[in-house]
């Protein structure tokens, strides 16, 4: 699979600590990387690091196949587009007038694609109002277009949803699977959103105390999170003397819910319900939530599991 | 840098500080025309240095440094990061010195040229290599300045960048004046003393008179403090208005006093220049060194 950027064992140091400790990582051509890990794990060292803002203390790393001591590096940074951690822009200027500064900044020849970026982002009915007065929503998506400025096919979002109303979240999702399909533009996404960025990627990345723990397919992280039945039942001793006679994996979640993690038949298991006096309320099926994939990952305290996907 | 430096002049030009700024420097250049330029016998006959200077002070300390400081946020909000994705750090940081030195040099013509151009009859008589030298400083004089601000500016974000660059140019301007009124004291003091018939003079060591290699310090010090610099080149500009007219410019004697006095300007215009060159390049040293967040 061709990669556009792979890391290789990059450190980073402030002071004493290590931000990044060996991290390696491998983004594939035309994916959606979701880059999740906890506050202070090193997502935004690491982005810093690839756009070049940092240097890292050892390791390298290689973008469009030029490794990162190279001179050329800045130049085909230039096929990359970022937004890191807030989006940067002239708040004195209109959307309008901060896409043409970028074009000029970039030294490109045309404004053409001016107009089409604030359709894209939403941003063309905004005139003559100056970025400093525009919501959270309309700088996060001011500045998503300006990492759009000059046609990218990397683009590097680091919480590209923080502070967004639900409406606000939706919008720029919507935008980057947009970009994703039409303009095949790789996205390297982080965000503590997980629910929200299940949606989106194509490929995970977790980190934890500046290491990559795992790397995984959106394919792979299905086939491998665990699938549950959730049954609210009118007793949860008489439950579980069923399911031991179905010899089936179960956890008791309080004295009415409990999860059945074994497939197994409907039927089957109201009538071993049925025959041990247990009124069953209510059945639904659910999925191990990339959360819980990832705190059990990292080996944090489980979180419950009233936090699956509801399928 | 082809592309880069174009953009900062046009975010130069559309920030409302810096046109506000240069019409500000413009109106200052022409009450600077009608005030400075001395007249004897209805010719155009000097400077005024003193003026010059006060201007000088008013729109060193006060104007350069903060349109600069206000005007090269972009590390406070985050636009530098934009510019490093693509370009190198020496790129970026020249273009940005480069421009508010380019805008500051703007300043300057606009501040010094109208009096100047007034009393172009006396500069043409009077010039030469020196007085060459002496609009040279006094034009670098606040692209000198503005260069100190960029490399502050670069490294240190948000209000903490601008109070220091007024606290700095604030401490070049007061240190410098302290320095050259240290270096003014005579080495030998004259006393008179009279014993009832006569006066007798006797010569004195001054007790204040810094000497050698201290001495050799503070000067070196003093030629690379751009207000030391400016305050030598309007003093140069005084020296034209006590001695330079336009009969008595070409005065051979005249000419021997004033290369008296002209001694040293080279060494002030270089000093700028160094000034220059060694605040962009630490600036620059911090710069390349730090971790953008």
């Amino acid at each position: 699979m061709e990669t556009i950027l792979t890391v290789n064992q990059i450190k980073k140091r402030y002071r004493k600590a290590y931000a990044l400790n060996g991290i390696s990582m491998h983004i594939p051509k035309g994916s959606i990387y979701g880059f999740v890990g906890r506050n202070g794990a090193g997502k935004t060292t690491m982005i810093r690091i690839i756009c070049g803002l940092q240097e890292p203390t050892e390791g390298d790393y290689t973008l469009y196949g030029i490794n990162s001591s190279d001179r050329g590096i800045s130049r085909v940074r230039r096929r990359m587009g970022a937004v890191v951690e807030r989006p940067a822009f002239y708040t004195d200027m209109t959307a309008r007038q901060n896409l043409e500064m970028q074009y000029s900044i970039l030294g490109l020849p045309t404004k053409d694609g001016i107009d089409e970026l604030l359709r894209l982002v939403g941003l063309a009915d905004t005139g003559s109002k100056k970025a400093r007065n525009f919501s959270l929503g309309m700088k996060q998506r001011l500045g998503i277009a300006i990492a759009l400025c000059g046609g990218p096919d990397f683009l590097v979002l680091d919480e590209p949803v923080n502070g967004l109303d639900p409406q606000g979240i939706v919008e720029i999702r919507e935008m980057i699977l947009k970009l994703n399909r039409e303009k095949h533009i790789t996205v390297l996404i982080s965000s503590h959103i997980l629910d929200e960025l299940s949606k989106l990627a194509t490929h995970y990345g977790f980190i934890e105390k500046g290491q990559i723990v795992e790397e995984i397919s959106a394919e792979e992280l299905e086939k491998k999170s665990r699938k549950y039945i959730r049954l609210r039942v009118s007793d949860t001793e008489k439950l579980a003397r069923a399911a031991e006679h179905l010899e089936t994996d179960y956890e008791i979640i309080s004295g009415t819910e409990a999860n059945i993690y074994t497939k197994l038949s409907v039927t089957k298991l109201t009538e071993a319900l049925s025959a041990e006096g247990c009124e069953l309320f209510s059945i639904s099926e659910h999925e191990e939530s990339l959360e819980n994939y990832f705190i059990n990952l990292i080996g944090g305290t489980k979180a419950q599991p009233e936090t699956g996907d509801s399928k | 840098m082809k592309a880069l430096f174009p953009a900062c002049c046009k975010r130069w030009l559309h920030s409302p500080y810096v046109r506000i700024s240069l019409l500000f420097m413009l109106c200052g250049g022409i009450l600077l025309a009608v005030l400075c330029p001395q007249t004897v016998k209805g010719a155009t006959v000097s400077i005024d240095g003193s003026l010059f200077s006060l201007a000088a002070a008013t729109e060193a300390i006060i104007t350069v440094p903060i349109i600069t400081a206000l005007t090269q946020q972009e590390l406070t909000d985050g636009v530098i990061r934009s510019k490093l994705i693509g370009y190198t750090r020496t790129e970026v940081f020249l273009s940005q010195a480069v421009t508010g030195a380019a805008y500051s040099a703007l300043c300057s013509l606009l501040l010094f040229a109208p009096p100047c151009i007034r009393a172009a009859d006396l500069l043409k008589k009077a010039m030469c290599l020196k007085t060459a030298a002496a609009l040279a400083v006094i034009l670098l004089f606040l692209p000198a300045v503005s260069v100190l601000c960029t490399a502050i500016c670069m490294n240190l974000e948000g209000f903490a960048g601008a109070v220091l660059c007024i606290v700095l140019l604030g401490g070049c301007f007061f240190g410098g004046m302290t320095l050259i009124d240290l270096l003014a004291y005579p080495e030998y003091l004259n006393d008179t003393v009279y014993d009832g018939t006569t006066f007798q003079e006797t010569l004195t060591k001054n007790p204040n008179y810094i000497e050698e290699p201290m001495r050799d310090v503070l000067n070196c010090v003093n030629h690379l403090n751009p207000f030391s610099d400016w305050h030598a080149a309007s003093a140069y500009m005084d020296f034209l208005s006590v001695y330079a007219d336009a009969d008595t410019i070409r005065n051979e004697q005249i000419q021997r006093q004033a290369e008296k006095s002209r001694d040293g300007i080279t060494a002030v215009l270089l000093g700028t220049v160094c000034f220059t060159v060694l605040t962009a390049g630490i600036g620059y040293a911090f710069f390349k060194r730090r971790n953008i967040r």
